[in-house]
């Protein structure tokens, strides 16, 4: 009785199932909530980014404003001041030395950071004076801002690639009236673009990858320092943003900054039409995305958090549910290899504590079962033994009973054969004359000696056939001779009754057959005499004939015949007709079962055909047995 | 069988009849005597060989189960004494004891009767077999002259 739990594997254990499905039901939607608030907060950063370059944006434009009010305001200084006004508008109607005013200018253009240089052209261009000496005389008609600047109002020059400083050059300008109101000179400051840039690159809120820059029309060329690849000012800068910009849109977008297509940024553009440039306001994504990636990293650990309590939650709950069960599979187990002593110890409420009680009601109904079939098993077993022993005994009584038929053959047969024996000789008168009287009671008696021998002889017959105690001999029979003794044998039978015997035997039948001659004897003496006893009249044939390799004997009367339901069992034992021949034929009943056993013993049958009152016919067949069989054979 | 058997068939025949019944053995010698024989008895088989050796008789009827010799051994003796070693012996067999018969024909028995012995058919059963060996038939036939 070996208890072996059957060991599935993991995957197939509920518990591990269990486990699987309660961590998937916990991080599937956890996943999906954090992958949904991860979007969202994607979607925030880059809108909370967009809202900062915006306002970025809007400073710096503040701050491009301030800048050229700035300008303009120095003009309107320079113009409208009466002091300097009168010296300009002396300056303009050549009474006044262009060199003298110049040290004026340039101190008015060094106590401003944005102002490179401040000069005076007259409306034909030539420079009557300028904040650097140097170009005093120089002419500026070819310059771009100088036929706009003639219209009569401020001009802001958008930026220009100056050939002769080989700088982008800012120019403002602003024309100066007479007391007449007739236009008489320009007055115009280049701006200090390098203060420009420095407004632009004051990073306030772009963390380390955010910069504010502006790219002028002219050439696409950086109007302001660029954070990563300086102030270049001969290369022509390229990306969506700019591209939008310059064709005058204002927006954001996230796009392959000018560095490298590699390098997304976030970026709010604007078309500045002062300046006729774009100033974009841009962020690297990968820098905005670092506080996602921490947000990432977050959430993350939070979902491998939740997993390690999912997996001890389902862990907890998947072993309340499948501990009852594998403990009741073990139990089921250990009740297959008949050990009934285990129960399920099981504490829960729930359903599977019901099953865990019922399967425990199950196990006790099935031990109790069990058990009274064991009882019952064991009573059936103690009843077959007393029956085997029963048997034994039954047997043995038959065998002792048998030996003892045997044995009292001897005995029973010896003092009817002296008895047989006497009242013969007293009869043939071998033992002197006695009267007719004597003769009849003497008669008496042998009649009734003889039906006592033959009983006694058909008895043990019968009890010695039953004990399979007969052997058959093979010896050599002579048919005819034998045929000729049992009609000497026969004959006095048929005188005494009056009753016409023949014995005939057909040619076909061999001369010499092998068999028992005694129990053939027996048998046809046992028809043979059934046939005398009872046919009252007309006769009895015995008729001896061969049948292919078979040999017939046939005795025929013409007696009182058997009734056909009877024909079934007159070859049983102590069975004749009814009860009343018995008493008015006599005969143990044992004549025809013995004789039929005699011919099943001799490979033969035994057969009768009968009508009654008109006579039975039993037939014998035998078969031809020409040669001894070899073992039957004596050794010599 | 209106053939009547001569009372006188086996005057001066000498018949050693041996067995251990009493009875049996007076039956057997009445009706011997009755058809003439002269009859010695024996209740056993060595006292049958000792009457044998004596009287010489013209043939021995014997039981076959008997104390102290029985027929075989008798037999037995009978056929290794040249004195003995013609007289026919027929063997006086039960109708129980079934393999006897062949066993007592091999044994040298001359041949067989059944036991019971009724006068209604032993003495034509006995002619029967006496006719069955040639010097009996003979005398049979002429009768038998006394012997001294």
């Amino acid at each position: 009785m070996t208890q072996k739990t059957t060991l599935l594997p993991f995957w197939r254990q509920s518990r591990w199932q269990w486990v699987a499905l309660i961590i998937i039901i916990v991080t599937v939607p956890v996943s999906a909530v954090a992958y949904l608030l991860l979007q969202q907060t994607e979607r925030n950063l880059e809108s909370q980014t967009f809202e900062r370059l915006e306002s970025v944006a809007a400073l710096k434009l503040g701050s491009i404003e301030g800048f050229l009010d700035d300008g303009e305001g120095e003009l309107i200084f320079l113009t409208e001041t009466e002091i300097f006004r009168s010296q300009l508008i002396a300056l303009a109607q050549s009474e006044a030395d262009g060199q003298a005013i110049s040290d004026t200018l340039r101190q008015i253009a060094d106590s401003e950071d944005i102002i490179n240089e401040i000069f005076v052209y007259s409306l034909d261009g030539n420079i009557l004076s300028s904040s650097d000496r140097v170009d005093i005389g120089k002419v500026v008609r070819s310059k771009p801002f100088f036929v706009p600047s003639l219209q009569g109002e401020t001009y802001i020059q958008p930026p220009f690639y100056d050939v002769g400083s080989s700088t982008l050059s800012l120019i403002i300008s602003r024309p100066l009236f007479d007391e007449q109101g007739s236009l008489i000179a320009i007055v115009a400051v280049e701006m200090n673009v390098e203060a420009l840039s420095e407004l632009m690159t004051e990073r306030a809120g772009l963390g380390e990858s955010g910069e504010t820059y502006l790219i002028s029309l002219e050439n696409n060329y950086l109007l302001t320092s660029s954070r990563f690849e300086g102030y270049e000012t001969n290369r022509a800068y390229y990306s969506e943003g700019i591209n939008r910009a310059l064709q005058g849109q204002d927006g954001q977008g996230i796009y392959p900054d000018y560095r490298s297509p590699g390098v997304p940024v976030l970026g709010v553009y604007r078309w500045v039409p002062e300046l006729q440039a774009a100033l974009l306001s841009e962020i690297d994504e990968a820098e905005v995305n670092a506080d996602l990636n921490d947000s990432v990293q977050q959430g993350i650990l939070l979902a491998l958090f939740l997993m390690v309590v999912a997996l001890g939650v389902g862990l907890y709950f998947a072993n309340s549910f499948t501990r009852p069960i594998i403990q009741m599979s073990a139990i089921a187990q250990r009740i297959s290899g008949g050990d009934y002593s285990q129960r399920v110890q099981l504490r829960q409420k729930n359903e599977v504590g019901l099953l865990a009680s019922s399967f425990n009601q199950m196990t006790e109904q099935l031990a109790a079962t069990i058990q009274k079939l064991d009882a019952q098993v064991k009573e059936v077993e103690t009843a077959n033994q007393e029956l085997r022993k029963a048997n034994a005994r039954v047997r043995e009584a038959a065998r002792l009973k048998s030996e003892f038929m045997a044995t009292m053959s001897h005995e029973l047969r010896t003092p009817l054969n002296a008895i047989l024996g006497f009242t013969g000789i007293m009869l043939e008168g071998m033992g002197g004359e006695i009267d007719d009287d004597a003769t009849h009671m003497i008669k008496r008696i042998q009649m009734n000696s003889e039906r006592l021998l033959t009983l006694i002889n058909d008895v043990l017959d019968i009890a010695r056939i039953e004990a399979g105690r007969i052997e058959l001999q093979s010896e050599p029979l002579r048919v005819r001779e034998l045929l000729k003794q049992w009609e000497l044998q026969t004959s006095v039978l048929a005188a005494q009754k009056q009753i016409q015997f023949s014995a005939t035997v057909e040619p076909e039948v061999p001369e010499v057959l092998y068999g028992d001659s005694a129990r053939l004897t027996q048998i046809v003496n046992n028809l043979l005499s059934n046939a005398f006893k009872f046919t009252e009249q007309g006769s009895v044939k015995l008729h001896i004939s061969r049948l292919s390799s078979r040999w017939q004997i046939r005795v025929i009367d013409t007696g009182i015949g058997i009734p056909s339901h009877a024909l079934n069992y007159i070859f049983d034992e102590f069975r004749q007709v009814d009860g009343s021949t018995t008493r008015a034929y006599g005969g143990s009943g044992l004549g025809l079962a013995i004789t039929r056993n005699l011919c099943l013993m001799m490979g033969g049958t035994i057969q009768v055909e009968s009508t009654l009152k008109q006579g039975s016919t039993f037939t014998v067949t035998l078969p031809i047995i020409a040669e001894p069989e070899k073992l039957l054979e004596p050794t010599p | 069988m209106d053939k009547k058997i001569s009372r006188e068939i086996l005057k001066n025949w000498k018949v050693l009849v041996v067995d251990d019944e009493p009875d049996s053995l007076e039956v057997a010698t009445r009706m011997l005597k009755f058809h003439g024989a002269t009859v010695f008895n024996a209740s056993n088989g060595a006292d049958g060989l000792d009457s044998a050796r004596r009287h010489k008789p013209d043939f021995i009827l014997s039981d076959l189960s008997m104390p102290e010799l029985d027929g075989w051994g008798m037999l037995y003796e009978l056929k290794n004494d040249r004195a003995t070693l013609e007289i026919p012996v027929f063997a006086l067999t039960a109708h129980a004891m079934v393999g006897d018969r062949e066993r007592a024909i091999n044994a040298g028995f001359h041949n067989y009767l059944t036991k019971p012995l009724t006068p209604a058919t032993f003495m034509a059963q006995l002619l029967g077999l006496l006719e069955g060996v040639p010097h009996l038939a003979e005398a049979l036939e002429t009768g038998k002259e006394a012997h001294e």
